[in-house]
């Protein structure tokens, strides 16, 4: 088995001392930022980008994937004691994990969460070493038509397929692409929509994007609609060990939770949230004891909890071995390679081994960190969530200031974070998705540039999108992705 | 709260309309290209422009006659208050104008300050040591370990 060999090596790299602490930081830090409500692993990577300038490539990458796992666990714990998710994908924990803490079982519920995470996460992890290999294979056979079409592919389906509206999520994904178009057109050196500024030759900048929508906007919308004063976190008390009901409930849910959460994150559909929804609704179908979910079932604690997870490893699939970004955190991360002109895709895993697998097994030790971390130091994390608001959202915005100065030190990135922030406001007060402006930002470029590359080699003849077999079939599946939720809805209004 | 939804989608899908023109507009006056290109750099700027006047004139046309009807509302919004939105962005104008002269330090503890106070913090003086102390660290952190440079005002030079 050449992949067990890959992975022993990738251990030999995870396990160097150095290496060890970046897993470490990285999950402690992404446990954090998922236990404090308006956090996220998106935001967190976004402000830790300008490290790619001083640490080496394989650090930065187990770093920024354990803030992504970590976020995943510390979110149950905020869903389960305060009923407000941390975290978008552990919304669903909160339903059931909340009722549980409030009749005193809030241990086994924090206990069967996080057991739940390790098992997910492991289950994912060893996913993501096997398929990952296999679409790398796969991929080698695309051509730029083909990669055009996947990214078209992605587009529809994050920004149509998932949220309330299409028209909303696509109207997010067009504003991404017009960002993406600002500054040197790469391929002729023309300036785009640079307005005469020079600041915005050089593109406008991820972190400069996801800063401003996510913590400028986020802190924007908060204090403009403030909420009723938020109620103390339940404490844990009692025992936090599961009983064995409690185990024979939860394993199952476990595996099922990791196996609908798995798939469906490496699929190009993006997003922690669906998987959990759909693993909430399973686990409520497949139990005997329905009438207790709302109540505090163990099993709508398990299940979506393992799903999310699980979906976290799917994500890095695409995202490793086709350097397609599904979700916001993938596009950053994604950035982040950019950055040290690395460029993923089935060639990283040839050219860079010590850099992927090293990361593969980072993901195995970080998960057994991430395990110690949310069971016996819970208390910590509980602690976390009794920083006073006006502290944490002016903290906040100043580690915002940070990751945007740092860039070029120039006052025009502030003000463009603060329109940024303004834009934030306006999508999260009128329920326009996020997410998928920062994908259109990253993606964009990359999509125009294989469009470009396919046109100069079939000699401009568009056909050639449709005469390739593969790109015609992800073609189709992305017309099928716009048009058929469309007829659905139709449908069911007729 | 249909209304305000659908003032919302009508308000916002007018904005991208202004936006596509913008965009159809510079790429049009923008000059030709002198090096040659099968593709050019004005082909994805009149897609984005294109796709962009579309789904405007859509949300515009939902949002009129549409009756917000499939727009998830958040239950029990708060309307909008214009005394914390104010410190907030008086905070936000603070920083962006003192960063460069005075630094980061200082234009931080101000920011951390009026962000604060937007939040209900009635404790001026806890707030100006923890935003002196985070800001402090966080240059220490930044400029110090990671050779991230934050420029040099007022504090700064003092170390």
């Amino acid at each position: 088995m050449e992949t067990l060999g890959q992975l022993a090596h990738g251990f030999a790299v995870a396990l160097t001392p150095l290496n060890l602490l970046w897993a470490f930081v990285g999950v402690f830090l992404g446990t954090a930022v998922g236990v404090l409500p308006g956090l996220g692993p998106a935001l967190t990577i976004a402000l830790l980008l300008p490290i790619t300038f001083s640490v080496d490539a394989t650090g930065a990458f187990i770093l920024f994937a354990g803030i992504y796992y970590g976020a995943m666990y510390g979110g149950s714990t905020t869903s389960i004691l305060l009923n407000t998710p941390g975290e978008s994908a552990t919304i669903v924990t909160a339903l059931e994990g909340n009722r549980m803490a409030r009749r005193g079982r809030a241990g086994p519920a924090l206990a069967t969460a996080a057991i739940g995470s390790f098992v997910a996460g492991t289950v994912g992890t060893l996913g993501l070493t096997f398929l990952a290999p296999l679409v790398v294979e796969f991929a080698l056979r695309f051509g730029p038509a083909e990669y055009f079409s996947l990214m078209v592919l992605a587009f529809v389906t994050v920004s149509a397929m998932l949220g309330a509206s299409a028209l909303r999520g696509l109207a997010a994904l067009l504003v991404g692409l017009f960002l993406g178009l600002i500054g040197v057109d790469l391929q002729t050196g023309q300036a785009r929509f640079t307005f005469g500024v020079p600041e915005l030759l050089d593109g406008i900048d991820v972190i400069v994007v996801a800063v401003g929508l996510f913590a400028v906007g986020e802190t924007l919308f908060l204090a403009a609609h403030p909420r009723p004063a938020e109620q103390a976190p339940l404490k844990v008390s009692g025992s936090l060990w599961m009983t064995r009901d409690d185990w024979r409930r939860s394993w199952k849910a476990w595996l099922r939770g990791s196996g609908i959460g798995f798939p469906l994150g490496s699929l190009p559909a993006g997003g922690a949230e669906v998987p959990t929804f759909i693993s909430y609704f399973v686990e409520k179908k497949l139990s005997r004891r329905p009438e207790e979910f709302g109540q505090g079932a163990i099993e709508g604690v398990a299940g979506p909890e393992a799903a999310n997870n699980a979906s976290a490893a799917g994500v890095l699939v695409p995202m490793l071995s086709l350097g397609l970004p599904t979700s916001a955190t993938a596009a950053i991360m994604l950035s982040a390679f950019q950055s040290y002109g690395i460029s993923p895709g089935p060639l990283l895993f040839q050219n860079q081994a010590d850099l992927v697998w090293g990361l593969i097994a980072s993901l195995y030790i970080g998960n057994a960190m991430l395990l110690v971390l949310n069971l016996p130091l819970i208390g910590l994390w509980v602690r976390i969530l009794s920083v006073p608001a006006p502290l944490l959202y002016a903290g906040i915005l100043v580690f915002a200031t940070i990751g945007t100065y740092g860039i070029s030190q120039s006052p025009v990135d502030l003000l463009l974070l603060y329109a940024m922030g303004g834009m934030g406001y306006l999508m999260r007060r009128f329920d326009f998705p996020t997410a998928p402006v920062i994908i259109g930002l990253i993606l964009g470029p990359l999509a125009e540039q294989e469009f470009r590359r396919a046109m100069t080699i079939s000699g401009g003849d568009l056909t050639v999108f449709l005469s390739k077999p593969l790109s015609a079939t992800l073609l189709a599946l992305a017309l099928l992705a716009l048009i058929g939720p469309m007829l659905l809805r139709l449908r069911r209004r007729a | 709260m249909a209304g305000g939804r659908a003032f919302g989608e009508t308000v916002i899908g007018a904005g991208l309309v202004l936006l596509a023109g913008l965009v159809i507009f510079e790429t049009a006056g923008a000059p030709a290209s002198p090096l040659y290109a099968r593709v050019g750099p004005q082909a994805f700027p009149y897609a984005v422009g294109a796709c962009l006047l579309l789904l405007g004139l859509a949300l515009v046309l939902r949002g009129l006659y549409g009756g917000g009807r499939d727009s998830a509302a958040e239950p029990g919004l708060a309307p909008v208050r214009a005394r914390p939105v104010l410190w907030l962005l008086g905070g936000l104008a603070l920083n962006v104008a003192l960063i460069g002269e005075a630094g980061f330090i200082l234009a931080s503890t101000l920011l951390f300050l009026c962000v604060a106070r937007a939040f209900g913090s009635e404790r001026p003086l806890r707030d100006g040591l923890a935003g002196f102390a985070l800001a402090g660290i966080a240059y220490a952190g930044f400029a110090g370990l990671l050779g991230i440079s934050l420029g040099r005002g007022l504090i700064e030079r003092l170390f």
